[in-house]
């Protein structure tokens, strides 16, 4: 059983269906989150097979963002992303086997700050999402990300 | 042009009769400044607001009044031939006496000015000063006698039932978080987590659950990040066990309420965020039961199947054969397989539904037929308990058709 969390703002609207499919799968463990905060709050109490971030999310109501939102930045995915991975070996410990991956709106040619440390994405758990990207493929695509290395 | 009138008629220079047109200018300016946002207040504040309002707020009108009342008795005085005299005798300057009549005359226009932009800055902003002003006052109130104004207990009650939906609500709703939070930072000695569940309940969650009260899916999200924020931060800070024991039930009952109450709204995203959030904290099985078999009552098969795929994660999370359950435990697997039976009641496709989360979880057991056995006799006894017969009589259907020896 692969238990994962999403999190991504849009869970309600065009993603619905997505989020849909991942309830009938038998092998999945569905969870999801909408913005940083409350991402940051579920990882830093339980432990995840898979974790599928938006990098166009929003913050969230916790002060501990506001340092980023004063500077103008829009991508909280990225920003939640290197906080837990740069702090992978003290508070998010139980995350050490945790795989993490992106599917997001923008290209992969947007983002070359994802494959450099901290995060150091394996290319493959990268998914940009398009309007053709089937519920199935979406569910193979957690399956890879659940088998990748990291 | 007051100057121009004072200095090109020395003769009526601040006479008797100037200083009294002045002064019944003024008083009528002040009833006017007075008057207009009073009638604004009373067409389009809603009683029970007003009453706040007077009793938090009102003491700035009053305040004004009193100062421009002052400053008018100043020109009525100056306007007597005793003070007149009296300021001949003492030589005091005229250009000093003009600046004074100036002065009052400019301070009583640029007062009633100032005023009235002030009251008409809109209606939602007396509502946001008020849930600030509310906010401000509890916390002052706890910082100097380690509990809250029953008072200010009862205003953030009657906010939050009669405050409209959308940006006015979560500005209340965002007064109500700052609340929360200091009453949680707040050093262990002094926390009292009753109160925070007095405001969570009475306030933060009967915005959106009280049966009059406007509320709309922004609203619902904003309470449920309230609920689970402090959820978050007392499972953290590792409080007390019995009294987090006692917020876990008020949080998860409040999501509870605005889950049902959503569904029925047909607000999708707001059902199934609070059955997210739900799920994420301990010992609601009950409630995520209750949301789930509602859900299933209304049609919303969606909401039920996430419930039913929320407590089947518990389930599995917690049972192996041969396993000793604790009570919490075998709690979520009596409302897990009683949802399950609802949802195998539905026939046709919802059965194969059915069939696959009993066959990822009860088929685990293997051998201990037994044990699955006793697991539906005491799930029949555990809603026989709660007088749900419904679900008594979905699980027996489930169970002989399982094992139909």
């Amino acid at each position: 059983m692969i238990k994962l969390l999403w999190i991504d703002d849009n869970l309600d609207h065009d993603l619905t269906e997505k989020r849909m499919a991942l309830y009938m799968e038998d092998d999945i463990d569905p969870h999801f989150a909408r913005d940083a905060t409350e991402a940051y709050l579920r990882l830093r109490e339980e432990h995840f097979d898979v974790v599928i971030v938006d990098l166009r999310l929003p913050p969230g109501p916790d002060d501990m963002w506001n340092e980023h939102r004063e500077n103008g930045i829009q991508k909280f995915g990225y920003v939640l992303l290197s906080y837990v991975l740069s702090q992978i070996r003290n508070d998010f410990r139980h995350l050490s086997d945790t795989h993490f991956g992106v599917f997001t709106i923008e290209a992969q040619e947007e983002n070359p700050e994802l494959f450099l440390a901290p995060i150091s994405l394996p290319e493959q758990n990268f998914k940009m999402k398009t309007h053709a990207y089937y519920e199935n493929a979406f569910v193979d695509f957690i399956r890879n990300v659940h088998k990748s290395w990291q | 042009m007051a100057i121009i009138l004072l200095f090109n008629d020395p003769d009526r220079f601040l006479g008797d009769e100037w200083l009294a047109s002045a002064v019944s200018i003024a008083i009528t300016y002040i009833v006017f400044i007075m008057g207009v946002p009073a009638l604004i207040f009373q067409t389009f504040i809603p009683d029970a607001l007003r009453n706040i309002y007077n009793e938090k707020l009102g003491v700035r009108g009053s305040r004004f009044l009193l100062l421009q009342i002052i400053l008018i008795l100043f020109l009525f005085l100056q306007s007597n031939h005793l003070i007149y005299d009296l300021e001949h005798q003492y030589d005091m300057p005229e250009w000093f006496v003009t600046l004074f009549v100036i002065g009052i005359i400019a301070a009583i226009l640029y007062l009633g000015y100032r005023y009235l932009l002030h009251n008409f800055y809109s209606t939602r902003n007396i509502e946001q000063q008020l849930s600030e002003k509310i906010a401000d006052d509890a916390i002052h109130y706890f910082a100097e006698h380690k509990k809250l104004g029953k008072k200010d207990l009862e205003d953030l009650g009657l906010l939050a039932r009669e405050l409209p939906a959308g940006r006015v609500k979560n500005i209340f709703l965002e007064q109500c978080e700052r609340l929360v939070e200091y009453l949680l930072n707040v050093p262990n000695k002094d926390r009292d987590t009753k109160l925070i569940g007095e405001i969570l309940e009475n306030a933060v969650c009967l915005s959106a659950t009280y049966d009059g009260a406007q509320v709309n899916n922004e609203n619902m999200r904003k309470v449920l990040d309230i609920l689970i924020l402090t959820y978050s931060h007392t499972h953290r800070n590792g409080m007390r066990e019995a009294s987090t024991s006692y917020l876990n039930t008020t949080i998860g009952n409040c999501m509870k309420e605005i889950g049902i109450k959503a569904m029925l709204k047909n607000d999708l995203p707001s059902v199934m965020d609070a059955v997210e959030k739900l799920s994420a904290i301990e010992s609601t099985s009950r409630e995520m039961f209750v949301l789930g078999n509602e859900a299933l009552q209304h049609g919303h098969v969606q909401t039920t199947v996430a419930v039913v795929r929320k407590l089947g994660g518990k389930v599995r999370h917690n049972t192996a054969p041969g396993d000793t359950l604790s009570y919490d435990d075998k709690r979520t697997y009596y409302f897990w397989l009683g949802l399950v039976a609802k949802i195998y009641q539905l026939r046709g496709s919802a059965q194969n539904f059915a069939e696959r989360q009993l066959q990822n979880v009860v088929l685990r057991f293997g051998d201990h037929r037994d044990e699955v056995h006793a697991l539906f006799e005491e799930t029949r006894r555990h809603f026989y308990h709660l007088a749900d017969f419904a679900t008594i009589d979905a699980v027996r259907e489930l169970e002989e058709v399982l094992f139909p020896e």
